[in-house]
Order: structure tokens, then C-alpha cells, then sequence
């Protein structure tokens, strides 16, 4: 009987891991100025993955083991133009995941969140950031195999100047979650 | 005088864009006899085929896209400068030792390395206020990439511009 | 000032040079028609690759693997500028509690 609820569980949580529709943040959107929508995910991330390659090997490890990049970024003329209940799908699928969530800041009226999903050896299975302004919302869901120090490499590409606290405060055996 | 389809004077759409479309070449081919070649032949263009010009804002459209594309392809022709991909753009540091201290000029120049794409899409939208979805159109490129190319080029042009500011300031303490 | 009324402001038109409309206009009077050959021939022979499916195929997958790969590069930067947003945010919000 355990074994069968043991079974069951895994089987649960796998289906859970395919099934977040990223399309029902797009309503997010609906009264956005500017917005990015990017879905990344298959054939099509692969494509990207080679061809940014091409041109970068040094982005090999970053994006090599990509499973599906989700990007939606929304910005608006005027506060109050979304729902932040529309984001709650997302964390509460991301519970269903029993990712860790390493950032919680609460911040006037803007709240920042990141996820993760830990695996052995400094690497990660996922990554999840929220950031809920009153002008802007931003969610970011990478999922695959990164480590995080290779996201810190990103520092000097891209034009962005260098980051490396993910990466550093993850050495350091500290989580970046603030005292409230 | 020229007059298209609508009645249209064409001096005076060259007087009414001749900046326009000379600021546009001059800031994509970052050379002036080249500039000005290159906007002479797009008004030259633009005066065989006037009797499908419908109105003055129809002109201004068609010269704007024409000169856009006459400029890509005459960098491409040209060969002006190996590709450089927008994680590679070089140290502003020789520039601040030239001892410019205008903020716009410094802008100008850093626009200026910008890869092809990525200089004309922002002088489209910051020199010409086209949105996003104006400049796919005029270059046939899809809306994504558009703002893709926005996005960073803001981002590079913020970044070298504040190691500047950063450089500055410590050269003249 | 925002940044972008900065490079809005550092990209204004630049004037044409004082002889520009009369070079253009002393032009006009001779308007070479060699372009247009030029012109008809190029549309012929793009018309010619446009019939051939493969290299139309071809040419899409590479215009879709170039979009691809603007998109991932967007969704990394964006990821960069949010985790360095969020330090700021948490030194921030450390100071604050101290």
C-alpha cells in the first residue's frame, strides 16, 4: 500500500513538473504599454541554444542544459493595471514543485521573489523570479541544469555589468533571504 | 517643379526631410561624404517613383524606410568593421581621455558601436520616435527581435555610459 | 531626465549640409535609368529563389533560429538586470533593519 502511495506521489509530482500553462500570465499583460513574452522551450530552445553558441562559446555552460526558458515582463502606464492574484497560479505551482524560496522581500509596494530548485553540487534544477512593482511585473522561469556559477558568469555579456552574489552568497553557505 | 499624383511638391519634401534622412545615414555609415551620398540617391529614388507618393506623411514613411535599408546594405557592402556582437563592444576609456564631457556627443559615439541591427532600431525609435512595432514594419524584422535589440542596446549603452561616469569621476579627483 | 529623453535628446536631427536640396535638385535633370534594369533584374532573380522550396525552407528555419537566439539572449539579460535588482533590494532592505 506505501509503496503504491510512494508510486503515486512521484507520478503526481512528474505530471505536475509538464503541465503550467505560462499563457494565463498573459493576462498580466492585458493592460500593458510594453511587454515581452518570451516561451522557449523544445525544438526552438535548442535552435536558439546553437546558434548562440556559434557566436559565444562561453555561454556553453549557461545554456547548454536549458530545458524551457519563460520570460514575461509587463510595464504599465499607472499603478493598479494588474492583479497580483493573477501571479498566484505560478506560486502555487511552484509549491506543488517544493522549490526553495531563497528571496522574499516585501518592499513599499513592490515584492521580490526568487525559487529555486537545488541540486547536488552548487547546480540548480530551476529557477523562478517574481517581481511585482505597481508600474511593472516581471516573471522569469528557467528550468534545466545550471549552476550558479555559471549564471554569475553572464556578468560582462549582455552589456550588464558583472553579478556574482547568486554565486557568492550560495559558496558562503548563506541564504539571501532579508530578516523581516 | 515636380508634382506627384497628389499634387505633391517635391522640393519642398526635400526641404521638409532632408535632415531627417542625412541624420539617419550619417549616424548608421558614421561617414559624412557617405551620408550624404547615400541620402541624395534615396531623394533621387524617391523622385522617380513620386507619382505613388500619396501625401506628405506618406513621404516622409517611404524615405525613412528607404534610407533604412539603403544604410544596412551599404554597411554591408562595405564591410565597415568586423561583426561585433553586443558583449564585445570596446573600452570607452580612449574616448574619456579625449576629454569630452558632453553627455550627448558621449551617447552619439557609443550608438555608434552599437552592431548594424542594433544602431538602426534605436536611431528608428530614439532619433525618429518610431514604436516597436513601426520599426518591424519599416524593416522587416519580427516584433521580438525589434524589442530584443532595444532591450539590450538600452542596457549596453546604460552600462558603458555609467563605466564612463565611473572612469571620469576617478580621473578628475 | 531619463535616460531616454537623454538619447533622444543627444540623436536629434542633424542638419543636411547648406548645398544638399540643390545637389539633389541638379540631379533630378538627370536621372539615370540603369537603376531601374538593375532593379527589375534582382526582383527576377529573387522571384526565381522564392520558387525553390527547399532553400525557402531553409531560409525560414535559419530567420527562426536567428529569433530564437535574440529571444534567449533577451530572456538572459533580463534575468541578469532582475537578480541584481533583487541585491540591491535585500541590501536595501538589510540596511533598513539595522
Amino acid at each position: 500500500m506505501k509503496k503504491a502511495f510512494l508510486f503515486l506521489a512521484i507520478a503526481l509530482a512528474a505530471f505536475a513538473q509538464q503541465t503550467f500553462d505560462f499563457k494565463t500570465l498573459d493576462k498580466l499583460g492585458a493592460k500593458a504599454k510594453e511587454s515581452t513574452n518570451i516561451t522557449l522551450e523544445g525544438d526552438t530552445l535548442k535552435l536558439a541554444v546553437n546558434f548562440l553558441e556559434a557566436d559565444n562559446a562561453s555561454l556553453k555552460p549557461v545554456v547548454d542544459n536549458l530545458k524551457g526558458v519563460y520570460v514575461r515582463s509587463y510595464e504599465f502606464d499607472k499603478e493598479g493595471q494588474y492583479a497580483d492574484a493573477d501571479l498566484e497560479p505560478l506560486r502555487a505551482y511552484i509549491n506543488t514543485l517544493q522549490w526553495t524560496k531563497i528571496v522574499d522581500v516585501k518592499e513599499d509596494k513592490e515584492t521580490s521573489e526568487i525559487y529555486v530548485k537545488p541540486l547536488p553540487n552548487n547546480r540548480l534544477g530551476g529557477l523562478a523570479i517574481i517581481d511585482a512593482e505597481p508600474k511593472e511585473v516581471n516573471v522569469i522561469y528557467i528550468t534545466g541544469d545550471l549552476s550558479t556559477s555559471d549564471l554569475a558568469k553572464l556578468g560582462g555579456n549582455f552589456g550588464i555589468p558583472d553579478m556574482k552574489f547568486l554565486h557568492d552568497d550560495k559558496k558562503a553557505g548563506k541564504k539571501s533571504t532579508p530578516a523581516r | 517643379m515636380a508634382l506627384g499624383f497628389a499634387g505633391l511638391n517635391f522640393e519642398k519634401i526635400l526641404a521638409d526631410n532632408q535632415s531627417l534622412v542625412f541624420s539617419l545615414a550619417l549616424r548608421f555609415l558614421r561617414d559624412r561624404e557617405g551620408a550624404e551620398e547615400l541620402a541624395q540617391e534615396v531623394f533621387l529614388q524617391l523622385y522617380e517613383k513620386l507619382r505613388k507618393i500619396e501625401s506628405p506623411a506618406h513621404a516622409t514613411w517611404w524615405l525613412r524606410r528607404a534610407i533604412s535599408h539603403r544604410c544596412i546594405d551599404e554597411a554591408r557592402k562595405r564591410r565597415l568593421r568586423p561583426r561585433i556582437g553586443l558583449e564585445a563592444v570596446p573600452e570607452p576609456l580612449a574616448q574619456t581621455r579625449d576629454a569630452d564631457p558632453l553627455l550627448s556627443r558621449r551617447l552619439r559615439k557609443l550608438v555608434e558601436k552599437l552592431p548594424d541591427n542594433a544602431r538602426m532600431v534605436v536611431l528608428l525609435r530614439y532619433q525618429e520616435d518610431l514604436d516597436p512595432m513601426e520599426i518591424a514594419e519599416m524593416l522587416n524584422m519580427p516584433i521580438s527581435t525589434v524589442k530584443s535589440l532595444l532591450h539590450r542596446s538600452l542596457a549596453v549603452l546604460r552600462g558603458k555610459l555609467e563605466k564612463q561616469e565611473i572612469y571620469r569621476k576617478q580621473v578628475c579627483r | 531626465m531619463s535616460f531616454e529623453d537623454d538619447l533622444r535628446k543627444a540623436l536629434r536631427h542633424e542638419p543636411a549640409p547648406p548645398d544638399f536640396a540643390a545637389k539633389v535638385l541638379a540631379r533630378t535633370s538627370r536621372t539615370p535609368t540603369y537603376r531601374r534594369a538593375a532593379v527589375l533584374a534582382l526582383a527576377a532573380a529573387l522571384a526565381l529563389a522564392a520558387i525553390i522550396p527547399a532553400a525557402v525552407h531553409r531560409y525560414r528555419r535559419h530567420q527562426r533560429a536567428l529569433e530564437a537566439k535574440d529571444q534567449l539572449i533577451t530572456a538572459l539579460s533580463i534575468t541578469k538586470v532582475q537578480l541584481q535588482q533583487m541585491k540591491e533590494k535585500i541590501r536595501r532592505n538589510t540596511r533598513s533593519k539595522l
